[in-house]
């Protein structure tokens, strides 16, 4: 490199690569730039290969829902929490069963075809299936996976998915020496998984959305109560059924997939992906305007500038409901009332257009995106501040206490949120005082002492009607004191047929039910963005980041 | 020596002992614990389900017990497992801890050789132009939050002119590790190197304007000595004795400051575990993290009382 050159000679001759590296910090230095910057451009002289991808998912920050695992936690979240870590379980796992991006049906992913009548579900598992190791996948692994995840000793949330078949009242009740199994989970042949259960229910196959499919010939020998801490979760040594390996965890950075060829679904194009996952929104973010990811959270404030990226697009997708939940071991919520008189007393459209611009639609009811399950004359509870102060006359309502209002998402939207209902809340006589969840622990404490009284918050898009009975049943009444017999039969009378007309029937009067009686007030049924650089990440699917839907990531391909 | 040492040493252990003590007694007075972090009641895990958890976490045990529990392990080199991700806590600390020394290590490097130049050209430049811009940029440096520069220094450099990454310690697949490393490094380092560069070059400037004033600057000078032999040998030398002990006394706060760093750079460091662990009530982790940092608090107070010695002969340790 004798001759002399300007600095778009040295950028041009890094980026095609035919200056080597040395030359380019030779040279960076000769013109006074200095090694930074030559280390830089030596750099974008070694441009990632074709066929790699950077996916980066929200590690809690953009959301502002603090607690959420980050990538180190997945082991023990697999098994206990929800959060982030379904990215990678997405990813690397295989589900039986599971639910369409979109929330709107069931389809299948080990499972070719399924059955179910009366107290009996049989699934067809599909014969081209291998683990990444390239051990075929077999009903004993479904087996496995259910009785691991029923066992106590495993202490598995979703454990209790399984609660109607036979033998888990048992495996609970007796306290083993080993490993529990159930005896209503069989396998009669290598491909045929069958499930017997204590009584119908028909809302059995969404126990199986959040539940990745576990190795039985890696994982059936092991200690169950002790299996979280295996290396198993977060080395190489993972083995799933998924469309991509894991290979490895660099620690608070990422995690390496490569292809699994064996796929069932087929090979995916994308040969090599790296899952990010950012405490920083705004680092999020950066790295996506930079290009070193193909996706990233964001919110509505980001639509401008994601907008102006090359290629890139805002995607929505469902976010569950925003609500006000009430905590009605206080005396002074108990008079539903006071809760309606809150539902008419904020106006929700002009804050659904206004500030969280028209990305969200004004609601009043549980599960609005499922359609089929809405009863056609739910109260719309549009803004009528008038009626809000008739129905806290006639509850006797004096305004003497200011209500705590907490809220746990720390973006600006919601502050400005929060701040609105308050004002419209105001209007009608209702003080609160706004409290911020900043993740102390103070707000959980008081919600277990039952002293808090209301909250700003949604659940993740819940994937089937039948989940209201978890939300609405006993658990429901521990956290918010609300228990409802007219409620729990309907949601029981539902359970019980596998008609879907007369399901229907019976979901929509226990979601009218809640509508009338407004345990919680439903305000917004809310979207969140993902920024996609879709010009360069072609035919990917996203969806609601809590559950595992079918990603079908073996189509993905990345353009360059 | 031997008996400084001795003493540093019983020092440095009742330290660690009423750190550790105060860190659990401040994790036990936080509301929830970390069954409630992880099993939030909005998740409506069912109470069984919360007790089994806590049982098997050993957490229904009183306080003391746990603080005993674990004291007897630590002391062993058991840390214990975290509770979230339930690794070894010595194998997450040993993975993060060479990052926030390297990210800590090259601020270091860097703001004392910035700091140290620059406030040195600022005492022989006293009032000049070069001195007023030093002055200028070193309050602002020391004005400006951490977390704003670092968006700032990212928005510039990474995003607008693509020179560095924005975030993380490596990129995948990297041919040169140690070139990538060092391509990651400089960002996230300069930035957390600033404010201390900016207090050196103050803490500098005043003190060999001092020194300079001195008499046996003086008498060298007047016997002949050239003027940068005299700024450099008699001068910067004792000039340089209230700047170890701001160096070693910022440490703990480089330490601090990489928390915020850390985070908006996705540095995969200590400071980010720390939020994480703090976010999750993880007490194993946290008390292992404030061990590994009240260490190096500890330890650079001891290098500090150290390099005094080898600046000054007049102090003796012992």
């Amino acid at each position: 490199m004798n001759e002399r050159f300007g600095i778009d000679t040295l950028i041009s001759g890094a980026k095609s690569g035919e200056l080597s590296r040395r030359d380019i910090i030779k040279g960076s230095m000769a013109l006074g730039m200095g090694l930074p910057f030559g280390m830089a451009l030596a750099n974008a002289g070694s441009a990632g290969a074709q066929d790699a991808m950077t996916l980066s998912f929200d590690a809690g920050a953009t959301q502002g829902g603090g607690g959420k695992p980050n990538a180190e936690a997945i082991a023990y979240s697999y098994i206990v929490n929800g959060g982030s870590q379904f990215e990678i379980n997405r990813m690397v796992d295989a589900r039986l069963v599971t639910i369409s991006p979109d929330l709107q049906s069931v389809v299948g992913d080990l499972a070719e075809s399924w059955e179910i009548a009366d107290t009996t579900a049989t699934f067809k598992l599909v014969q081209n299936a291998t683990w990444h190791d390239g051990t075929p996948v077999t009903a004993k692994d479904v087996v496995f996976t259910i009785n691991m995840l029923t066992d106590p000793a495993t202490t598995s949330r979703w454990g209790s998915s399984f609660r109607n078949v036979k033998g888990y009242a048992d495996a609970q009740a007796t306290p083993a020496a080993g490993p529990t199994s159930l005896s209503g989970v069989t396998a009669p042949d290598d491909y045929t998984v069958q499930i017997d259960l204590e009584q119908p229910d028909s809302g059995m196959l969404a126990g199986f959305y959040f539940i990745s499919i576990m190795p039985e010939h890696v994982l059936g020998t092991a200690d169950r109560a002790t299996i979280t801490e295996l290396p198993f979760w977060t080395t190489n040594e993972r083995v799933g059924a998924g469309p991509f390996k894991f290979t490895n965890l660099v620690e608070g950075e990422r995690v390496e997939l490569v292809a699994h060829d064996g796929y069932h679904f087929g090979a995916p194009q994308i040969k090599n992906l790296n899952l990010l996952f950012f405490s920083s929104a705004e680092t999020s973010l950066a790295a996506f305007q930079q290009g070193s990811n193909l996706v990233a959270p964001m919110t509505i404030n980001d639509v401008e500038l994601v907008g102006g990226i090359e290629g890139a697009e805002s995607i929505p997708f469902p976010a569950g409901v925003g609500y006000i939940a009430y905590n009605l071991y206080q005396d002074y919520l108990q008079d539903k009332r006071i809760r309606q008189a809150m539902a008419y007393a904020i106006d929700k459209k002009t804050i659904a257009e206004t500030l969280f611009q028209g990305q969200v639609k004004a609601v009043s009811t549980e599960i609005p995106y499922i359609t089929w399950a809405q009863p056609a004359d739910a109260n719309p509870y549009d803004y009528d501040p008038d009626k809000a102060k008739s129905l806290l006359e006639e509850a006797g309502w004096t305004g003497e206490h200011t209500l705590g209002f907490w809220y746990y998402y720390a973006d600006p939207i919601t502050a400005s949120v929060m701040e609105a209902m308050q004002q419209y809340l105001e209007a009608v006589g209702i003080k609160t005082e706004l409290k911020f969840d900043d993740g102390s622990g103070v707000r959980t404490q008081e919600i277990l002492d039952h002293t808090w009284d209301m909250m700003y918050g949604s659940y993740g898009g819940q994937p089937s009607p039948a989940n209201l009975t978890a939300v609405w049943g006993p658990p429901g009444y521990i956290t918010y004191g609300w228990s409802n017999d007219e409620f729990n039969a309907e949601m029981d009378a539902a359970l019980l047929t596998y008609d879907q007309d007369e399901q229907a029937a019976h979901y929509q009067k226990a979601i009218k039910i809640l509508n009338e009686e407004a345990p919680n007030v439903w305000l917004f049924d809310r979207q969140n963005l993902l920024a996609l650089n879709s010009g360069k990440l072609e035919n990917s699917v996203w969806g609601p980041g809590h559950i595992m839907w079918l990603n079908n990531a073996q189509t993905w391909t990345v353009v360059e | 020596m031997g008996g400084f040492l001795i003493r540093r040493l019983f020092h440095a252990l009742t330290i660690l002992l009423g750190v550790s003590m105060l860190v659990f007694l401040f994790v036990e007075l936080a509301p929830g614990d970390a069954v409630d972090a992880l099993m939030p009641p909005e998740s409506l895990s069912t109470p069984e389900a919360k007790a089994a958890m806590r049982e098997r976490l050993g957490l229904n045990d009183p306080a003391p017990i746990r603080y005993v529990r674990w004291l007897e392990r630590a002391v062993q080199g058991d840390m214990g497992f975290s509770l979230t991700s339930r690794k070894p806590v010595t194998d997450i600390i040993m993975a993060r801890l060479p990052k926030t020394l390297l990210l800590v290590g090259a601020a270091m490097v860097f703001s004392i050789i910035v700091g140290i130049s620059i406030g040195i050209i600022s005492a022989i430049k006293q009032y000049s132009i070069i001195d007023y811009i030093a002055t200028f940029f070193a309050f602002f440096w020391l004005s400006i939050p951490g977390f704003f520069l670092s968006l700032l220094v990212i928005y510039i450099f990474a995003v607008r002119l693509d020179w560095f990454p924005v975030f993380g310690a490596s990129s995948p697949g990297a041919a040169h590790p140690t070139l990538d490393r060092l391509h990651h490094l400089i960002l996230p380092a300069t930035v957390l190197g600033l404010e201390l560069a900016a207090a050196l070059t103050r803490y500098t400037r005043a003190s060999l304007v001092e020194v300079m004033r001195a008499d046996y600057m003086r008498t060298a000078r007047a016997k002949g000595l050239r003027d940068w032999t005299v700024i450099v040998s008699h001068g910067l030398k004792n000039a340089l004795i209230p700047i170890i002990t701001v160096i070693a006394f910022r440490l703990p706060y480089l330490i601090s400051g990489a928390i915020v760093i850390e985070t908006v750079f996705q540095w995969p460091g200590l400071g980010l575990l720390t939020l994480d662990a703090a976010n999750h009530k993880d007490y194993p982790l946290i008390l292992a993290i404030t061990m590994a940092v009240t260490i190096l608090v500890v330890m650079s107070s001891f290098i500090a009382d150290l390099a005094y010695s080898l600046v000054d002969p007049r102090i003796r340790l012992g």
